[in-house]
């Protein structure tokens, strides 16, 4: 555990990219605290201002996503000759060393969403039309928390097995590839507009239902990465 | 030499710093070539330093990859301060200090933000000795460490490695590119770190003037195999260099010689001291005496060694069978 624990930390470290963990903090705080002093502003000037909601709304979406790029690209810094000459020569196993990646990720990646998932809470439609904006925002943090876990389950296992370069571009095949089915599907016979609506219907009748299956899932996905993760990092020379 | 006896961060009691026996590895490079490092055996006791020599290519970085286990071998055992490397990597890792030829810390970090990152690494770190180092060396902690010359990186790598109070230092290349003022600055922490008795040192570098002056012991390593292992003086008195004229050297003379350089001015063999008298008597006519102007024979310094057996590969079988 505390191998892992020290994996964790220097993965802290790297992200913010100066070796101080405040900057870091600074980056997932800046979106909860968006969404508060807007909705604060709002309340105050007695503005409910969807268009500016809206607006912002979008820009923090865009922010967000590009927060998920740049962490993706950051396996790049991570992976490097230089980082995995570090990586190779401090005391931590290489099991450790995957255990505390895949933990540091999750746990970046849980801030986040819990993040975004203020900002939902304080700013979206949900909240100015009186709906259920509890509910709302679970599935929101939760959609959110299994998109990035699935990106980072997909591309970390191709970084330890691939160069920095190589893995980028395999990844952003596997990336291409989702337009393509989608173009694909849109061709098959089926009306994929009831056949979507039926699913997204199971899974919100109840809350309970879709935060099981959606954190089973993160959980299986997550273990089969790390297996492949540990099998191909385990035989790396670096 | 020993102040007390060598023990490591968990209190065991080690004789040596370093073991290596019949350590096995081949891979394909990057153009397509193949490469064999084979049947690498070598001792380092505990309080002494050891040089790791040879040509490019001969196999000193694949060697001490191995010893990181960044890399794994095919063939062979390892034991450092007494564990190993593979399934003891945290024990064993905690008490090295690594300082690579060029720097293993991210570009972007500044100076300071090494220590958060590296500190809660190592149990035995200590943040005085640290900071004293960066003084010492005219660190400062403001400035992005991929600004950092490359001796000064070097001092950054060096300091964390002694911050920690590693028991074995492993440096791979560490004067390359350094002026003279900080090799011998280098050199002196070297010496004064392994004083105790308790800390060893095995480094790397084609520079054998660091060589002749801080090393006990030395590895030379020739196309994959040890060449020579042992005390650095055993090494500098097995070999003469016997220069003479073009038409000097005689074919008698060629089993006794362990390596051979000619140009138009004459010839530069390296002779096995033992061989030495054979290789004047196997001459036409015989020269028993060096002295009598037709050859000149003085003893071999490191380059002479690598430089006349480097590149034959026979050199080493050749040694191995002098050695049985």
């Amino acid at each position: 555990m505390k191998a892992i624990a020290k994996q964790i930390r220097l993965d802290m470290q790297r992200f913010s990219g100066t070796g101080r963990p405040w900057v870091g903090v600074l980056i997932y705080m800046s979106v909860p605290c968006i969404g508060i002093l807007l909705n604060l502003v709002m309340a105050l000037t007695g503005n409910d201002g969807e268009d500016a909601r809206t607006a912002l709304t979008g820009a923090v979406a865009g922010m967000g996503i590009g927060l998920i790029v740049g962490q993706v690209f950051g396996l790049f810094a991570d992976f490097n000759n230089m980082a995995i000459r570090l990586n190779g020569l401090l005391p931590i196993t290489r099991d450790h060393q995957v255990f505390g990646r895949y933990a540091a990720v999750i746990l970046l990646v849980l801030v986040q969403s819990c993040g975004y998932a203020v900002f939902f809470f304080y700013t979206t439609d949900s909240f100015l039309h009186g709906r259920d904006h509890w509910h709302d925002t679970v599935l929101f943090a939760l959609g959110l928390f299994l998109l990035e876990s699935l990106l980072f389950a997909v591309a970390t296992p191709l970084f330890y097995w691939l160069e920095p370069v190589k893995a980028m571009i395999v990844f952003l095949a596997l990336l291409g590839l989702v337009p393509i089915m989608v173009l694909i599907g849109s061709l098959l016979p089926v009306d994929w507009g009831t056949f979507w609506n039926s699913i997204m219907q199971f899974l919100t009748s109840d809350l309970w239902r879709p935060v099981l299956l959606g954190l089973a899932l993160i959980l299986a996905v997550e273990m089969v990465s790390i297996v492949l993760s540990r099998k191909v990092y385990v035989r790396k020379e670096i | 030499m020993r102040a007390s006896p060598p023990m490591t961060t968990s209190g065991e009691e080690v004789d040596y710093a370093l073991r290596v026996s019949d350590l096995g590895k081949s891979y394909v490079k990057a153009d397509g070539t193949g490469f064999r490092l084979q049947q690498v055996t070598m001792d380092l006791p505990m309080g002494y330093i050891m040089g790791l020599i040879g040509p490019n290519g001969a196999g000193k970085s694949t060697l001490i990859r191995l010893l990181l286990n960044m890399t794994r071998r095919d063939s062979g055992a390892i034991s450092i301060l007494g564990r190993d490397p593979s399934s003891q990597e945290e024990e064993v890792k905690a008490d090295l200090g690594v300082v690579f030829d060029s720097i293993y810390f991210l570009e972007a970090w500044k100076v300071k933000a090494v220590e958060p990152v590296m500190a809660p690494m190592y149990p035995s770190w200590s943040s005085d000795r640290y900071q004293d180092y960066l003084r010492r060396f005219g660190l400062q902690e403001n400035r992005k460490i991929g600004k950092l010359s490359r001796g000064m990186q070097m001092k950054l790598m060096l300091a964390v490695a002694l911050s920690h109070d590693a028991r074995l230092l492993i440096l791979d290349e560490p004067t390359s590119g350094l002026d003279v003022l900080a090799r011998d600055e280098l050199m002196d922490i070297l010496l004064d770190y392994i004083g105790d008795g308790r800390h060893s040192v095995l480094f790397s570098t084609h520079i054998t003037a660091d060589l002749e002056r801080v090393a006990d012991f030395v590895t030379y390593i020739n196309r994959g195999s040890v060449f020579y292992t042992g005390p650095k003086d055993e090494l500098m008195e097995a070999f003469q260099i016997v220069r003479g004229g073009p038409d000097d050297l005689a074919r008698a003379q060629m089993p006794h010689l362990m390596g051979l350089q000619r140009s138009a001015t004459g010839f530069e063999a390296l002779v096995p001291t033992e061989r030495l008298k054979d290789f004047l008597a196997s001459a036409s006519p015989a020269a028993v005496e060096p002295s009598d102007g037709r050859y000149l024979v003085e003893r071999a310094d490191f380059d002479n060694i690598i430089r006349l057996t480097a590149g034959s590969p026979s050199a080493t079988d050749r040694n191995k069978e002098m050695e049985s």
